[in-house]
């Protein structure tokens, strides 16, 4: 979010759900229901349609506080939706999906400091990869404690993996925590 | 001590005149050296662990295997000096995770002191870059709400990100002025104005703040603290709690200001007892002036005495 741009809030529409619960359920079934549920959706009406999760309390608060201010932000932001009407995850929403899904792939320790510089996956740095993922699919990074650091987006089919080199590329880097030291200030 | 004398004194530690002169006015010559030689050393840097994204234990394991010698401060649950590193703090994975947030030693106790809790409704007047919202928060167990308020967007897009990084749901961000907090027509359970100030406690952080603060900036800061005061004052509830803070040490951006709304009877605001048993005693007299005898429940703190940043805070509750 450039630091000019004023946010201002309205609830998310019945498309705008199911865009989001879909590209949610891609990482598991279950998983829009754990991350949605009890939360209202909320969406920035700027050019960037930025989607925010806020419990009852806060939206309560906030319906009161926009009849004298606009917010600036408001509860977390786990992603926006593209002009192709495609959900974008943001870091945080990694984070979320991340905390539930099996769709992860584990990297070495080298491997960690590789993706929050920004950087691809190659073979070296991949411990663990769940079966059956198809290349162009998108999967959680995580380090070797589980904990969600990215978005990669897989460029070989998972069952290939055992045939490739060391330094094949495996997972092009979509987002990750460094960008809380690169950009986020 | 002679006018040549305070100046030499002052030159010798590279600050301008009137700030040594202050201070021996204030503390008496002995402990200003003290202070002022305590201002050549760095402190240690410190951490506030955030347990919104790790639990404490969790957090000691992944420091040390980081190489991390951390040393726990023992008034500070949270707390932690960080006397050696291998790697800068802004920049681990654990850093990026969220697991900590890295906040000035004495910076951490306002938050503790105000006591939010999960479900209530807590103002931060003055929130920007976000070390005290993203500790309310977690103090709040990301129940309830926060108001986060702001003036500077610049400073903005730094709270949010922290807040993000730190795992923070339950704030509403607002681009405004502090001083319109009356407007929003909310009556808050607590209200933190951490407010902005000359940064005179920082100089054993940040030297050049030795020289580049004049005496109008003390004045200008205090009238504005005033003015915030009195709006957060207005946005709490009767029966709600406030606490103010600054990293200054100078009287009147601190004892003054608390003096100033003391003195406002339609605020009905009265100091409470902060039962810290750290920190130093407010003052209740600086430069002729004297204060209201509670406002030596408020707390002081110095690079001398307690090996922290300088600061103050004040406890206050609305009748
Ligand atoms: C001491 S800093 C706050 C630090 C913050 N509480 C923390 O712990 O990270 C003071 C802040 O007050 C903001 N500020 C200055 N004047 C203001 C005003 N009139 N209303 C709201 N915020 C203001 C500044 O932009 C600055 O970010």
């Amino acid at each position: 979010m450039s630091p000019k741009e004023k946010m201002s809030f309205r609830k998310a529409n019945k498309e705008e759900v199911m865009i989001i619960t879909s590209a949610i359920a891609e990482f598991g079934k279950n998983l829009p229901l754990k991350i949605l549920e009890n939360e209202k959706i909320l969406i920035s009406k700027n050019r960037e349609k930025k989607v925010f999760l806020v419990s009852k309390e806060v939206y309560r608060q906030f319906v009161h506080i926009k009849k004298n201010e606009t917010p600036y932000f408001i509860g977390v932001n786990i992603g926006e939706i593209g002009k192709n009407k495609r959900f974008k995850l943001s870091i945080e929403g990694i984070h979320e999906v991340g905390k539930h899904t099996k769709k992860k792939v584990i990297v070495s320790d080298k491997g960690e400091q590789f993706v929050l510089y920004g950087h691809s996956i190659l073979k070296k740095s991949v411990l663990r990869i769940p079966k059956n993922l198809k290349k162009g699919s998108n999967v959680i990074v995580a380090n070797v404690y589980g904990d969600p650091i990215g978005l990669g987006r897989l460029h070989v089919n998972s069952e290939e993996i055992h045939n490739l080199k060391d330094e094949d590329l495996i997972l092009i880097n979509v987002l990750d925590r460094g960008w809380y030291l690169r950009k986020g200030g | 001590m002679t006018e040549t004398e305070t100046k030499n004194l002052a030159k010798e530690y590279g600050y301008t005149t009137y700030l040594v002169e202050r201070y021996i006015d204030l503390f008496g010559l002995e402990e200003t050296i003290k202070l002022l030689e305590a201002n050549e050393r760095k402190p240690f840097p410190s951490i506030r662990c955030n347990t919104l994204r790790v639990p404490i234990k969790t957090f000691e394991k992944r420091m040390k295997n980081r190489q991390f010698t951390l040393k726990k401060i023992p008034y500070i649950i949270h707390g932690y000096q960080v006397l050696k590193s291998k790697y800068p703090l802004g920049a681990t994975p654990e850093y990026l995770l969220g697991f900590y947030y890295i906040q000035g030693t004495a910076s951490m106790i306002p938050v503790y002191v105000l006591d939010p809790q999960p479900g209530e409704l807590v103002i931060d007047a003055c929130a920007a870059p976000g070390g005290k919202t993203t500790q309310i928060a977690q103090l709040m167990k990301n129940k309830g709400t926060i108001i986060a308020v702001d003036l500077k967007l610049n400073r903005l897009k730094s709270l949010c990100s922290n807040l993000s990084r730190c795992s923070v749901r339950n704030t509403i961000v607002l681009h405004t002025d502090a001083r319109k907090l009356p407007a929003l027509g909310i009556k808050a359970d607590k209200v933190l104005l951490d407010a902005p100030c000359t940064g005179e406690g920082l100089i054993c952080i940040d030297p050049s703040r030795k020289t580049s603060r004049k005496m109008e900036d003390i004045h200008w800061c205090s009238s504005l603290q005033k003015e915030l005061l009195t709006a957060a004052i207005k946005a709490t509830k009767t029966g709600g709690h406030l606490v103010y803070s600054t990293c200054s040490i100078a009287p009147e951006e601190n004892e003054e200001v608390i003096q100033y709304v003391l003195e406002k009877e339609q605020l009905g605001v009265e100091v409470e007892d902060t039962g810290l048993e750290i920190g130093e005693n407010g003052l209740i007299k600086a430069f002729g002036k004297t204060f209201d005898l509670s406002l030596s429940l408020a707390k002081r703190f110095y690079p001398h005495k307690h090996t922290t940043e300088g600061f103050f805070f004040c406890l206050l509750k609305k009748k």
